[in-house]
């Protein structure tokens, strides 16, 4: 059956949206084709549709921001980041990366140890900057220590 | 991800999109905030269990939704209008898209609008509208959602969202038709 405007007018929102399936659209496209009023038609919707899009938004207020960011509850600490980290990474990459830089800074001299919560959160830091050379070549690095033990 | 992180994302992710919302439907700061912050709070304190692998965007619809009943309700209360009075005729009614004759100040229109001309009387058409087409409108144009989520978020059956769309689309051409001869005949 040929799609005839009536038909064809109930679907151009969702051609316009781009949420008709393909073969209905495909249907939909021929008679816009062959049919100057339906085309008009699309091309004010879809006119109209980016015009909206385009306008100006309000900007959220920073204390708004702020009071919904206190609702959510305490930002994660270094602990909890660690809980997550340890969850999902990848066995012995992220372990080796984590005793690498731990271990750097907690083998300094006693009096320039930092408190575990800052080697933690120090080792966040280091593992997010690291260079992805450097990180493989530590890790290659590690597990050549460990065989050799 | 415990919850508290998975809250603080949804606040970072949208709580921005959720006020430019809230904005559009109450026109005013004052009242965006307020509807904000009470549409985040109870979806917040009813967040007792979070599944992992279900997407924020599904607590997004909800706050969505509490946004625009509430806006509605907020309305009642102001102006004492009921919601079962029917809303689609305060802007446009069943007006169809293809009533609006073609006409040469329509082409230009068109053309215009094609050339994303016409920002500030779309501007100010949209804000003219009922909250229910400017909602409408604003979940399909701007938030980009399907009719399915946008049935969620307003509470009706596809349908009604289907001629929601519809009506609203052509209340907004409408208002922008009427005003562009306005202007036209004013010689501008
Ligand atoms: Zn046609």
């Amino acid at each position: 059956m040929r799609m005839d405007c009536e038909l064809a007018g109930e679907s151009l929102e969702e051609r316009a949206a781009g949420l008709l399936p393909a073969a209905r659209a495909a249907e939909l496209d021929e008679h816009i084709s062959l049919c100057p009023a339906c085309a008009r038609q699309l091309r004010w919707i879809s006119g109209l549709k980016a015009s909206v899009r385009a306008l100006p938004r309000a900007a959220l207020p920073a204390e708004l921001r702020a009071a919904l960011l206190d609702a959510a509850g305490p930002r994660p600490g270094p602990l909890d980041w660690l809980r997550a980290r340890r969850a999902t990474a990848a066995g012995l990459g992220f372990a080796s990366a984590f005793a690498a830089a731990g271990l750097a800074l907690w083998l300094r001299a006693p009096e320039e140890r930092l408190p575990l919560d800052e080697v933690l959160t120090e080792h966040g830091r280091y593992e997010a900057t690291m260079p992805a050379a450097d990180r493989e070549s530590l890790y290659a690095g590690l597990a050549e220590a460990g065989e050799a033990r | 991800m415990a919850i508290h992180e998975a809250q603080r994302r949804l606040v970072e992710e949208y709580s921005e999109r959720g006020y430019q919302f809230a904005f559009g439907l109450c026109g005013n700061s004052e009242d965006a905030k307020e509807l904000v912050q009470e549409a985040f709070y109870r979806i917040l304190r009813k967040w007792d269990s979070y599944d992992a692998g279900q997407p924020l965007e599904g607590w997004f619809l909800g706050i969505l939704r509490n946004l625009y009943m509430d806006s509605l309700k907020r309305y009642e209360r102001r102006h004492g209008v009921s919601l079962d009075a029917p809303l689609a005729g305060r802007s446009g009614g069943d007006l169809n898209l293809a009533d609006a004759m073609a006409d040469p100040n329509e082409e230009a229109l068109l053309d215009r609008l094609c050339r994303r001309n016409l920002g500030a009387r779309v501007r100010r058409a949209l804000d003219g509208l009922s909250r229910e087409h400017k909602a409408v409108l604003t979940l399909l144009d701007i938030e980009g959602l399907t009719y399915g989520q946008i049935g969620q978020v307003m509470d009706c059956p596809l349908n009604t969202v289907r001629s929601r769309v519809n009506r609203a689309r052509a209340a907004l051409k409408k208002v922008i038709l009427e005003k562009g001869k306005e202007a036209y005949a004013d010689g501008l």
